[in-house]
């Protein structure tokens, strides 16, 4: 016993100690004498036993009765043993130990024994003491925001502006260091009154990361698998309300492009290349939190406006919300999602509370502007009307057709107006405004977080998209650590209102001289009935009023010692509402049509899903092995039910929104369709000296979308790592810090071919009704014996990290092969269809190397730059496809090239002779035709893509920046051009008109005669349509700026940002992105937002 | 470590399946009834059938408003429509230039087949069906019989030889052959029969909107005209005017009114006017078809018809003709389309008598139309005099009505006189070429037609 401490009494006791320490003191000596001199002679009084029967005696008489049976002297202070409470023992030859034990049982002193005394003391309260410190990085540079938190409670601080903290701790505790990007550190404070902490980048241990794998996690350094993942900090605070336009460029093997400019609308997403014969054969698996969710929304009436009608279910989560999205590509990772992982796996994984002392309060707010990224150069006015004459004046024709308004005379031929800049060339706004809460303690944590966006248009109408999200997170572990649970769940509520049509086309083709759009008096303008007034559109409008609910439980308890069972479940909910209206006001009066033709289209849609994933996991460690098994099933269950009306007929348009007031109501569908999945799982990792690693998933799946004898089927993956930088030979290297070799191999499905594809039955039907009722009509051919599409992966693969993880390097090359191919096999009219849904032995092979780089140029006290690099290099080939000839993708797959090829006619130019298009006739027949003269296979598509981000940090000012680019061929605007010379506008580029002055010229002469104009129709799917449509785009730049405030309000965060700011590129057409016509084509952004933490 | 695997393994293939067959099973979904179930009973059968009736009406070869339908299409290919926009298949059809990759002409196959194939379902169905009455199935199948053989007719007019089946194995279906025109039609001539002998004489429902069993009789004796066999397409042509049913109308502004006693078959439409709707503008440019000037030249001006059955519009100092048979645009509208009329069976008489050198017997049925629209009757004593004249007669009565003009030249052999006014017209445009993907599709329908 340490005599200091034993003698440090509180000042504010009101016990008088001072006589008894000198008592004490000199006692002690005494004592110690006596240990050393008379230990030998009283050795057997410890064997000496105690006989104690006594019932509420008190302290002070149960000294005295020991003393009297053993000898043994008690030292203690009398006012202190009136404290003491009576005792009742019953004690039959206890040995002293014993004895004391039981008598000093809930007693407040605690005792020793030294020699023959026993010293009775009260017990010392463990002592609070103030502690103070510093924590630094590495550099000495102070972090301020740290949390110091004591271990085991709620309690803790945080460092201020110098890094410096103040805390009142028991001088027994341990505290806990931790910060955002930092690796977290616990340290004793063995009653010290000054701790300086430095904390280390986590990025040092990058190698320690853990990926979401979905049913597992794994550590970059020991994973298999091919997974890439990009984190919060990469896409937080972009002006996007979809975050796959926030990881566009970043991760190699993605091909992420936006299908349209239109707030809310859709993306599509290629992971390693087309598998699928069939479009929606493509998509990829979205999961968030664990619950698999159907990617698109089932949009019935928006194809007009939103491209392919697919509305992206991400739309419904606020990309600040994410903390990570993971993407799983090879066999190893996506083979235990079985017959689902062929086209990849999206998993989104949402932000969770932390152990925090305090609440933390966050608000981020931002407000942008977009416009539409590109515009093409089209004729003016002068142009346009040169053009046009030019075109009759050829053909001798003085005398204009009476409905050629822009040349006879009808129209106001000094007129002039920039289409696209009247149509789509408005000013779009987006603002954002998000309030989140998070805190815990070690044992729980919880988020909630609240967030409403608006969106406008580029259309010169008030038209709005607003989100609002409130989503929020629960965690709670058990003391003993061996019980946890998590609760997340989210909900959305969007509303869209859009055109129902889009008008970029109209942008594109009117007359530069067309009327004014409005008359004088603010009424449509018809010009006399002469002019399709393009925002007529206007008042035919979409809407869609969406809401989804996600929810996520997962719990995981420690059966036995590295034994665990888990559960998953979730429940997804979305319902969608949508409607069309199109009233009579959106034609031209003169026409003559009343609100008896104002029509409404309304569909609403829901969804309900539940899954259920129970679980069990082994994980053990022996010496140099290393054990993780995991098994689990999994249920899902998923109704779909739409109820889909039209109605047409109003008395007034006033009344157009509710459908129950048009004459004619069409049921169009009352559907309810399940889909039901059931799947067992399970994955074996074995790692022998952390170097060796096997992995083994595999999954038996069954789904409702199959006939009866083929509904389940073997799906499974074999995946190995190496680290050789582990081996002896290569540890002690400086300049490697890491090096592994992987390889995967195994077989994944797809079941995307829509619900009860193959029953035999009929279809009830009310939209072709004959006398009023329903009628029924064959749904399709029936096979009731296709199966799952099955895609093969192999992948081999390169990680190293070199000096010291300054740079990191990452090459992959994989082969995925596509058979069993799920496309309805064309048929011949004559069988009824034009299709039965079959395994077609079709095949497709998917081959390509992806390498990322990321390096740390410069990482100095306060300067800090990364960089990271990726780029793929995808291959495309159909490899096999029987009965490709007779078929009716005759003309769109040739085996041997890739799916994304186009058959043209070859263009060998104009004929100075007749200046007409000359085209190469290859059966030499004399005419041109399909499909004996497009023989020309042009590979349309991607030979390359990726992304160069950097992020570099001084001090409190971060600058970010990403490049994108993409190097590929594609149908260019030679494609999609009107008849040159018609009364359509057209790009300057065709004003190059051959003839005999301008024998180099593009195009052949303006004419109005049809028979030459099929030439043009030639030239437009010639090889003159298709050339390259390469392009390298700064998608994203980031300039924020971080300022510590006080201890109230942590710190503000000001930034700026920029979305498709700058565009290089040779392609001619509207955006080399985007190809869709008559879509609007993806905006540009700049939003200035600041984000404040308290 | 394999061992565990293949545990693993073993668990998943033999106890998973067995325990979670059911897990996966699902129930129709509710806008779905097995196939066998829909024959079961006597009113879903008949829903069956709705839905080919619904499916004649909006896009079939017979359907009247739409661009799938043979009356606008053909219309336009011979002499009665101009073409004004800009669809190219469409200009390509209008121009006698059509390709074998004609969208339309694919459209008008595809969509027959699919009518067939239904068609040929229900047969199949109410045949193996036990539960609903002999008279029904009767009455089911001769309904069908019917539908299937007026779209094979009409198919034959405009493609010649084409396959013919009555099976609904898509193997089979796949790899048919063609049958050639003749042997087809004489298919035809049983199947009608059959559905003769099948059907009732009342109407299934009192608006005529369901064939009976002259409706049969007189697709037959149009079967009979065409093959030639005047003496067989008179006695049912007599046959049919005997009927108590039908009487002809004689107030020309009652001819497409749905009540009239001489409907012998229309079709319940949607709502009024989209049976005309192609050729409908007012006010404004045509928005598709008007009637082609020589249509309009080949009226006498005190022809009623020129008068009550077309209107005109005339619009920045031009002015277009359009058809105005209907005129009811409402939803409940009391004219609906008509397929058959009796002025058919007069006119189809009228032919059969003077191909029998009967001209005098054949007048009076070809005068009847005449006289109602107010013109004087007819009288000639040649032969050939009377079909020109009876050609220009069916051309008047029933000028966008289903195609009749094309069928009337093809039957008469006259549809080279249109290189007269079409000035691409060429021999082989006497019929469509069969459609691309077809023939790629099914190597068994080479060769294609000549000329294409």
């Amino acid at each position: 016993m340490n005599l200091n401490s034993f003698c440090h009494i509180p000042e504010k006791s009101g016990i008088n100690w001072q006589p008894l320490i000198k008592i004490l003191i000199t006692m002690k000596l005494v004592i110690i004498l006596s240990v050393i001199f008379m230990q030998q002679v009283y050795a057997g009084a410890n064997a000496q036993t105690i006989t104690l029967s006594c019932q509420k005696v008190s302290m002070k008489n149960i000294f005295i009765e020991i003393n009297r049976q053993t000898g043994y002297e008690f030292l203690y202070n009398s006012q202190m043993i009136e404290k003491a409470s009576p005792v009742s023992v019953n004690l039959e030859k206890a040995t002293l130990s014993e004895a004391l034990e039981t008598c000093f049982k809930g007693q407040p002193f605690s005792y020793t024994v030294e020699g023959k005394t026993i010293v009775v003391t009260p017990m010392v309260k463990v002592q609070d003491i103030n502690v103070r410190g510093k924590v630094t990085d590495k550099e000495g540079n102070p972090l301020p925001g740290v949390n110091v938190i004591i271990k085991s409670t709620m309690k803790g601080a945080v460092t201020d502006t110098d890094g410096k903290y103040t805390i009142e701790v028991p001088e027994n505790s341990t505290l806990i260091f931790s910060f955002m990007g930092y690796t977290r550190k616990e340290i004793a404070v063995n009653s010290r009154r000054e701790i300086n902490v430095t904390l280390l980048e986590e990025i040092a241990e990058l190698k320690e990361l853990t990926f979401n794998a979905g049913y597992y996690t794994v550590k970059e350094k020991e994973r298999t698998g091919s997974i890439s993942k990009v984190s919060a900090r990469e896409i937080e605070n972009q002006p996007v309300s979809n975050v796959l336009s926030a990881v566009q460029g970043r991760m190699a093997g993605v091909n992420i492009t936006q299908s349209s400019g239109v707030p809310g609308s859709g993306f599509n997403v290629q992971i390693r290349g087309t598998n699928s014969l069939r479009r929606a054969g493509n998509f990829p698996m979205y999961i968030i939190d664990g619950v698999p969710v159907s990617s698109e929304t089932p949009s019935i009436n928006s194809g007009a406006i939103i491209p392919y009608a697919e509305i992206n279910l991400l739309n419904s989560i606020n990309p600040n919300d994410i903390e990570s999205i993971e993407i799983l590509k090879d066999a190893d990772a996506t083979a235990i999602y079985g017959s689902r992982g062929a086209n990849g796996v999206i998993l989104i994984t949402t932000k969770k509370g932390k152990a925090s002392p305090k609440i933390n309060f966050s608000i981020n707010t931002y407000y942008g502007l977009s416009r539409i990224a590109n515009t093409m150069e089209l004729m003016n006015t002068n142009q346009y009307l040169e053009m046009r004459f030019n075109t009759y004046a050829k053909d001798g024709i003085t005398n204009y057709p009476a409905n050629a308004y822009d040349i006879n005379g009808t129209w106001d031929q000094t007129r002039y107006t920039d289409w696209q800049k009247e149509l789509i060339g408005g000013t779009a706004s987006n603002s954002s405004t998000q309030l989140s809460v998070r805190g815990g303690t070690e044992n729980s944590s919880f988020l909630i977080s609240a967030s409403h966006n608006e969106q406008t248009t580029v259309f010169a109408k008030d038209f709005r998209y607003k989100t609002n999200n409130l989503s929020g997170s629960l965690t709670h572990h058990s003391n003993d650590k061996k019980f946890s649970i998590n609760v997340s769940g989210l909900f959305s509520a969007q509303t869209n209102n859009l055109i129902a049509t889009d008008i970029t086309s109209s942008s594109l083709k009117l007359s530069p001289n067309a009327p004014a759009l409005y008359g004088e008096e603010g009424s449509l303008n018809w010009e006399n009935n002469t002019f399709s007034n393009p925002v007529a559109a206007y008042k035919s409008t979409y809407n869609y009023d969406s809401k989804t609910f996600n929810t996520n439980l997962n719990l995981n308890y420690e059966l036995f010692p590295s034994f665990y069972v888990k559960l998953n479940g979730g429940i997804n909910y979305q319902a969608f509402d949508e409607i069309n209206l199109t009233p009579n006001t959106i034609y031209n009066p003169a026409y003559g049509i009343t609100t008896e033709n104002s029509q409404a289209s309304k569909a609403i849609q829901q969804q309900f899903s539940y899954l259920f994933e129970p679980q069990l996991n082994y994980r053990h460690k022996f010496n140099t092995h290393e054990i993780d098994i995991l098994i689990g099933g999994t249920y899902q269950q998923r109704k779909t039910t739409s109820f889909n009306i039209f109605s047409y007929g109003f008395d007034s348009n006033t009344l157009i929104t509710n459908l129950s007031a048009a004459e004619n109501i069409i049921v169009y569908g009352n559907d309810v369709s399940n889909y039901k999945y059931a799947a067992f799982f399970g994955r074996i990792n074995y790692q022998y000296k952390g170097r060796y690693i096997l992995n083994l998933t595999g999954r038996r799946d069954g789904s409702s979308r199959f006939g009866p004898d083929n509904r389940f089927a073997n799906f499974g993956a074999i995946g190995v790592s190496w680290l050789f930088s582990e081996e002896g030979f290569l540890a002690d290297k400086q300049w490697l810090s890491f090096g592994k070799l992987r390889a995967s191999y195994g077989i994944t499905g797809s079941d995307l071919i829509g619900d009860y594809q193959w029953l035999d039955t009929y279809t009830v039907s009310s939209s072709s009704s004959y006398t009023g009722g329903s009628s029924l009509y064959p749904s399709r051919l029936s096979n009731p014996y296709f199966s799952w599409e099955k895609t093969t992966k192999l992948e081999v693969a390169l990680e190293a990290g070199l000096l010291k993880d300054r740079i990191n390097f990452n090459a992959a090359w994989y082969r995925n092969k596509s058979s069993n191919q799920l496309v309805g096999i064309p048929l011949p009219g004559t069988t009824g269809f034009s299709s039965i849904q079959a395994n077609l032995p079709a095949t497709v092979e998917n081959n390509g190397w992806e390498l990322d780089l990321s390096t740390v140029p410069v990482q100095t006290g306060q300067f800090h730059w990364n960089s990271n690099f990726n780029i793929s290099f995808p291959r495309n080939k159909l490899v096999a496809f029987p009965g490709l000839e007779g078929s009716t993708y005759a003309n769109t797959y040739v085996v041997g090239y890739p799916l994304s090829i186009k058959k043209v006619y070859n263009y060998e130019g104009i004929d100075s002779e007749t200046g007409l298009y000359k085209f190469t006739d290859y059966n030499e027949d004399g005419k041109i035709s399909s499909p004996e003269d497009n023989k020309i296979i042009e590979k349309v598509g991607i030979k390359y893509f990726g992304g160069w981000s950097n992020d570099i940090s001084y001090k409190q000012l971060n600058f970010s920046f990403l490049f994108q680019f993409v190097k590929q061929t594609n149908i260019n605007y030679n494609n999609l051009m009107s008849t040159p010379g018609s009364m359509n506008n057209q790009p300057v580029e065709l004003l190059d008109v051959w003839s005999e002055d301008n024998p180099n010229g593009h195009y052949m002469p303006y004419t109005t005669n049809s028979q030459k104009n099929k030439l043009t129709n030639y030239f437009k799917s010639s090889t003159a349509s298709i050339s390259d449509a390469s392009y390298i785009r700064l998608k994203n730049i980031q300039l924020s700026y971080n300022i510590k405030v006080n201890k109230y309000l942590q710190d503000i965060l000001i930034y700026v940002q920029g979305q498709n700011l700058w565009t290089v590129t040779n392609y001619f057409g509207v955006d080399p992105e985007f190809t869709l016509t008559n879509y609007l084509p993806p905006l540009k952004t700049w939003s200035f937002g600041i984000q404040l933490n308290f | 470590m394999k061992k565990i695997y293949q545990i693993v393994l073993f668990c998943c293939t033999v106890f998973f399946p067995a325990a979670c067959e059911e897990l996966v099973e699902v129930d129709y979904p509710t806008n779905q009834i097995a196939t066998k179930q829909v024959f079961e009973d006597l009113s879903t059968a008949n829903s069956a059938l709705d839905a080919i009736y619904a499916g004649l009406r909006d896009q079939s070869v017979i359907a009247g408003g739409q661009y799938y339908g043979l009356s606008a299409l053909l219309g336009s290919y011979t002499d009665e429509l101009e073409y004004y926009i800009s669809t190219q298949d469409l200009i390509d059809i209008y121009q006698n230039q059509q390709q074998r990759t004609n969208t339309f002409i694919k459209s008008i196959w595809n969509k027959a087949y699919t009518q067939i194939y239904y068609a040929n379902s229900i047969i199949q169905g109410v045949e193996q069906s036990t539960t609903i009455s002999n008279d029904d199935k009767n009455s089911i199948k001769g309904e069908a019989l019917f539908i299937r053989s007026l779209i094979y007719f009409y198919l034959s007019e405009v493609f010649d030889d084409i396959p013919y089946t009555v099976s609904l194995d898509y193997e089979y279906n796949r790899f048919i052959g063609k049958t050639e025109v003749t042997e087809l039609l004489e298919q035809l001539e049983l199947d009608l029969q059959e559905a003769v002998s099948l059907l009732n004489d009342d109407y299934r429902n009192s608006e005529r909107i369901y064939p009976n069993r002259k409706v049969a009789e007189l697709l037959l004796a149009k079967v009979y005209l065409t093959e030639q066999k005047y003496p067989e397409a008179e006695q049912i042509a007599e046959n049919i005017l005997d009927s108590p049913l039908y009487q002809f109308q004689t107030d020309i502004n009652e001819v497409f009114k749905k009540s009239g006693q001489h409907i012998i078959w229309q079709l319940k439409p949607n709502s009024g006017g989209n049976f005309e709707a192609s050729f409908y503008f007012s006010n404004a440019a045509p928005k598709s078809y008007a009637l082609t000037q020589d249509l309009v030249n080949s009226f006498d001006n005190n022809d009623l018809r020129k008068q009550v059955w077309m209107s005109t519009v005339t619009y920045n100092g031009n002015m277009w003709y359009r058809p105005d048979k209907y005129k009811d645009r409402t939803t409940s509208p009391v004219e609906y389309p008509v397929v058959f009329r009796l002025e058919e069976v007069y006119l189809i008489l009228a032919e059969a008598l003077a191909k029998q050198n009967r001209i005098n017997e054949a007048l009076p049925y070809l005068n009847a139309t005449r006289e109602r629209a107010g013109l004087t009757a007819f009288t000639t004593s040649s032969g050939d005099g009377f079909i020109n004249e009876l050609l220009a007669e069916r051309r008047r009565e029933f000028f966008t009505e289903l195609a009749h003009r094309f069928l009337d030249l093809k039957r008469l052999g006259r549809l080279n006189d249109l290189s007269a006014v079409k000035t691409n017209w060429e021999g082989y445009n006497q019929v469509w070429p069969l459609p691309e993907s077809e023939l790629l599709l099914n190597p068994n329908l080479y060769p294609q037609n000549t000329g294409y």
